[in-house]
């Protein structure tokens, strides 16, 4: 009655969904500067490029903008590795920011911060033969979705023509789910578990206009993040069960049933992710309207990572960029489509430092981009749509070496005039 | 101004729809292909759970009592002793007529009939007797606890019963008809009237009770219908009678009365000492036995080891089950711990002790003897002993009340293989 195990390899290949295969390193891909027009020209954020004194990513520099806006981003992005590709498409922020008399700026936003949307699966099947005589056919998937998001408050301030400071504070929240699955002839073995996650950072800017070169200004931008309180994970493992209803839930139908598994492993790590941040940005207004950008950014991430829910053996430890920009903007009150359309491009060269967790060593992941851009005003209250294009080359990448990102964002922001006493009629 | 206004509320409005359009079409996923991750090894495994502790023990027997057959000779190691019947007390529509109506100063009975069915063919110079227990007491045997074992709790059934009739099994042949039954009938009619007559005295007599018997000579199994078979199966009594309503009225008519009990008292083939080496299984004995297995590799699996199979594999030592007829063995997780794991019945106090072994209600299966072995799944026990829900007292064995209770195996354990798994 002894058992022999035989392992026929008929086809090592496996299947992957998801946005980006980063997103399996650690609790996911972490989400940086998103809206459709920093994209467009390969920036951080740092320095203006929604208009020609404005980011929409930099609260020091939002009460510059004559009105209030409503910006929403959305991205898709197409994704290819080997002689694979998928697409997948979702907002990548919104925001809400209300300047008040060129002074005072205030602001939320709301964005992806984490995303672990990844399903990695093989059609390794491969046989077990039990009591010498049944044998079993099982290939395995594991399958993380969800990620935390954040809702970032602001508060922008003019102190002087020359410099202006921001705070903003960054409340992250949000859960995401995890499925292991072994397929043992058709049938799912399932084991689930959920983070949840929660924490804050503080995000200090400043920008100045205290430098010139040439008679021309020079901005200064500086950001510094920090965790306010570094993110605690709390996870909730279920127990592992056979759904033998196929229904993806565990109920009583199933082995074990519902009402015969062991409660729920419920705890919390805390302080999983840390994360601080330095960015750097130079602009310089090469001729009237074209600027030049320089950005650097310096992410660590020193949280403790002790969970291991990562579907990769490694987590994401720091991170550097720096880009290089060019950027003409929209000449103000011209009826000229041209002349009231901001151009934008730049490329950016990033560097991901991959903290190995098991005994493999992960190789860093480098980056390499090309963006661009264009901005169209439109409308009495400077509406704007941003469409902005990203070739990202990323090397590396855990057990899939190369992957080539196509992303297309589009940024709508609808303008409004607040603040400002009506005449009566 | 108010016009600007309006112009940008609808720009929101239209803002949002184009909000809701990109997350409805967010979802959309396609599928590429990726090299597998990790070392497969240990998502499968095996594991064996060698056995602990095997105890083969006595306890009342059972099936006798709720069997749709009664059982006459001698059978596998057998001796059927007698079967009691008992009737119901009251017959007819309503109003009901009570055993002893019959008796009244108004009620003439002409004769009477006791009949069963049989489904069995026998070519037998053998006799069935009919006895009629002459107790002052009303219910006088149990269908759940009456055995062979604990005869002396009971009224002395032989001493107290009197001879009322007797018929031959010389040629008992179920016809071709659907029914395919046969009837044994014991006529009252004369002569023999007045010992119906006495049975019916329920006042005097009220246990209302009558043994079956076969002479000693019958040497194969024979069965009669039991009150569990139901509807015109039953054993029946039937009495005619003429009662006088009036002087000038008189009602010629006739009462059935109905078996409300009726229970076969065995004797038992022996368990002998070689039986305690062994899973012994009879439930004509009560003979049923307990196995353990040492659990102790199932407490080191990790928390989401799922056990997916793990098979009991008993292999038959000898057994008397005629060839064609199945025996299932029934396996349940005992609630208690056992006390003492050396042979116990209740039947032998001088010798043994009694111990309860109850069965609870988590764990509980019955698998069919196959090929000289039955195989029970008992992979949901070992789950429920992984998931803290169940203690390894151990699991008890016995033949399934379908069987019939002459049937004895003799099972051998092995050990157990384990086949869990890990997503």
């Amino acid at each position: 009655m002894l058992s022999r195990k035989i392992i026929t390899l008929t086809l090592l290949i496996g299947i992957l969904f998801g946005q980006s295969t980063m997103n399996g390193y650690g609790y996911g891909m972490f989400s940086h500067n998103s809206d459709s027009s920093s994209l467009g020209s390969g920036s951080i954020g740092l320095l203006p490029t929604f208009q020609n004194n404005v980011s929409l990513s930099n609260p020091s520099t939002w009460h510059n903008m004559p009105f209030t806006f409503l910006s929403l981003s959305f991205e898709g992005q197409k994704n290819s590795f080997n002689d694979n590709s998928f697409s997948n498409s979702n907002l990548s922020s919104a925001k809400f920011i209300i300047p008040a008399k060129q002074k005072l700026s205030i602001g939320i936003t709301f964005s992806p911060f984490l995303s672990r949307q990844l399903t990695v699966s093989d059609t390794t099947y491969q046989t077990f033969v039990f009591s010498e005589t049944d044998t079993l056919q099982y290939s395995r998937s594991n399958e993380t979705s969800g990620g935390s998001s954040m809702m970032q408050f602001a508060v922008g301030y003019n102190l002087n023509d020359k410099d202006d400071i921001a705070v903003a504070v960054d409340v992250l929240f949000g859960s995401s789910r995890s499925v292991r699955n072994l397929i043992i002839d058709n049938t799912d073995h399932l084991l689930q578990s959920r983070d949840y996650f929660t924490g804050s950072l503080l995000g200090l800017y400043y920008t100045t206009k205290r430098f010139s070169y040439k008679e021309k200004p020079l901005i200064l931008a500086l950001n510094y993040n920090f965790s306010l309180n570094p993110v605690d994970v709390r996870n909730e493992s279920y127990q592992a069960f056979i759904d033998v209803n196929s229904n993806n839930y565990h109920d009583n139908a199933d082995y074990p049933t519902a009402s015969q598994a062991l409660t729920p492993t419920d705890n919390t790590f805390t302080d999983e992710i840390k994360i601080s941040s330095l960015k750097v940005g130079l602009d310089y207004e090469i001729y009237d309207r074209y600027h030049l950008q320089f950005e650097f950014d310096q992410w660590n991430n020193k949280g403790n990572n002790n969970l291991l829910s990562s579907v990769y053996p490694g987590y994401i430890k720091g991170k550097n960029k720096f880009n290089l920009s060019l950027s003409k903007f929209a000449k103000p009150l011209s009826s000229n489509f041209f002349e009231k359309t901001h151009f934008r491009g730049g490329v950016f060269f990033g560097n991901y430092d991959i903290k190995s967790t098991g005994l493999e060593k992960l190789d860093n992941v480098s980056e390499v981009g090309l963006a661009l851009g264009f901005g169209v005003k439109f409308g009495l209250t400077n509406n704007q749509l941003d469409l902005s294009y990203n070739f990202i080359q990323r090397d590396n990448i855990y057990k899939v070496g190369v992957e080539n990102i196509q992303a297309f964002n589009v940024g709508i922001s609808i303008g409004d005039l607040w603040f400002v006493k009506r005449r009566e009629i | 101004m108010m016009q600007l206004r309006l112009l940008n509320m609808k720009r929101i409005y239209k803002t949002t729809l184009f909000v809701l359009f990109f997350i409805v079409v967010s979802c959309s996923e396609e599928t590429i292909l990726y090299n597998e991750l990790e070392n497969p090894d240990y998502t499968v495994n095996t594991l064996t759970l060698p056995t602990d502790k095997t105890k083969a023990f006595q306890t009342q027997p059972s099936g006798l009592g709720t069997s749709t057959k009664l059982f006459f000779g001698n059978l596998k190691d057998s001796e059927n002793l007698f079967s009691l019947v008992e009737f119901t007390l009251f017959g007819g529509s309503l109003p009901p007529t009570q055993l002893s109506d019959l008796l009244a100063d108004s009620i003439q009975v002409d004769s009477a009939l006791v009949y069963f069915q049989t489904s069995d063919s026998l070519q037998s110079s053998s006799t069935l007797s009919l006895y009629s227990i002459l107790a002052d007491q009303d219910s006088i045997f149990s269908e759940d606890s009456t055995n062979y074992y604990n005869l002396s709790n009971y009224p002395d059934f032989e001493g107290l019963s009197k001879l009322m009739h007797e018929i031959s099994l010389e040629s008992v042949q179920p016809d071709t008809t659907a029914d395919a039954r046969d009837t044994l009938s014991f006529l009252f009619k004369d002569d023999n009237l007045d010992l119906m007559k006495e049975f019916l005295d329920t006042e005097q007599y009220p246990a209302r009770t009558m043994m079956l018997k076969a002479s000693s000579d019958l040497d194969q199994l024979f069965s009669i219908d039991s009150e569990e078979t139901g509807g015109s199966y039953s054993p029946k009594l039937r009495v005619w009678y003429k009662a006088t309503v009036n002087d000038t009225t008189t009602i010629d008519t006739f009462i059935t009365f109905f078996g409300s009990r009726d229970i076969s008292v065995v004797k038992p083939p022996e368990i002998t000492l070689e039986d305690h080496n062994y899973i012994s299984l009879n439930s004509g004995s009560g003979s049923r036995s307990i196995v353990r297995y040492d659990l102790g590799i199932i407490d080191s699996l990790e928390r989401n080891s799922i056990i997916k199979d793990a098979r009991l594999v008993l292999n038959v030592e000898s057994s008397n089950v005629d060839e064609g007829d199945d025996f299932y063995v029934v396996v349940g997780a005992l609630q208690d711990t056992v006390s003492q794991w050396t042979f116990t019945t209740p039947f032998l106090p001088e010798v043994y002790e009694d111990e309860s072994h109850v069965v609870g209600v988590d764990f509980l299966i019955s698998r069919k003897i196959e090929d000289g072995k039955v195989e029970i799944p008992v992979q949901a026990f070992i789950q429920l002993y992984k998931n803290g829900l169940i203690e390894n007292n151990g699991l008890q064995l016995w033949s399934a009340p379908a069987n019939s209770p002459f049937d004895k195996v003799r099972l051998t354990t092995q050990d157990i293989e384990v086949l869990y798994v890990k997503p």
